[in-house]
């Protein structure tokens, strides 16, 4: 795994709508422009490696954590490993670009993981 | 202080024009690109509304139509965004054209890079150039 990506282990997949409110941003302009495509990047574009693991690696993995831990380096929390999706997002970019140290990056992982909190609430 | 804190490849400077009445104020620029001032990411787009305060101060002001037809730059722009240029000048408006840059920051950064168009009753922003 690139030392760009980033994994994002979910049991919730917000819609665009969802993801837009709670960052207080209206469905239309600038400002839904570009955090549609960051929506994309986390929720369109990524891999879930679960569904990898399930579909193509189950028999040459023993165990799901196996896989991620062999095959991808990623070694999760119990907790972590328990989420339905484990989201592999490829070195995310434009206002998540960790090139700059204002990047939104985690801003927007907050807001998911309230999201989430929210949705298991 | 917003420090750029990697190597970033291909730099790149893109046009826009700003046609309005009077300067940008940060209160209209929130409200047309459509963010709240609660929002958890409305520092960006405040730090995007001053490089682009700035970048039109730094901007050059169209004051007549040769000035636009002799645009060394009128190919950055579509003839729709041409024709609405002097239109602006007959109805008294001003036109700024100025440029952003890839190099300096996370906001002009993604100025530069995201192809957009910005109107609200007061004023009209075009980028369309930033491809990228």
């Amino acid at each position: 795994m690139s030392d760009r990506d980033l994994i994002l282990p979910t049991s919730h997949i917000p819609s665009v709508e969802e993801f837009l409110d709670a960052l207080h941003i209206k469905p239309a302009g600038f400002a839904a422009q570009l955090f549609r495509a960051v929506y994309d990047q986390f929720f369109s574009w990524s891999k879930d490696l679960r569904v990898e693991y399930e579909r193509y690696y189950c028999v040459e993995y023993p165990t799901f954590a196996n896989y991620l831990e062999l095959a991808h380096e990623i070694y999760l929390e119990p907790a972590e490993l328990g989420k339905v999706y484990i989201l592999k997002v490829k070195s995310p970019g434009g206002v998540m670009d960790e090139a700059y140290n204002d990047n939104v990056r985690n801003t927007v992982i907050d807001c998911i993981r309230k999201l989430e909190d929210g949705h298991e609430g | 202080m917003k420090v750029k804190m990697d190597f970033v490849s291909n730099s790149s400077s893109t046009s826009f024009v700003y046609i309005a009445r009077d300067m940008l104020s940060k209160q209209d620029f929130m409200a047309a690109v459509g963010v709240s001032a609660n929002s958890p990411v409305a520092s960006l787009f405040e730090d995007m509304f001053h490089e682009l305060k700035e970048r039109i101060e730094r901007g050059e002001t169209l004051t007549s139509v040769e000035d636009i037809d002799s645009l060394k730059s009128q190919e950055r722009f579509t003839s729709e965004v041409i024709d609405r240029m002097k239109k602006a000048l007959e109805q008294g408006q001003t036109v700024t054209i100025g440029s952003f840059s890839s190099e300096n920051n996370l906001a002009e950064m993604t100025l530069c890079t995201e192809i957009f168009e910005i109107e609200s009753e007061r004023f009209f922003i075009n980028a369309y150039e930033n491809y990228w």
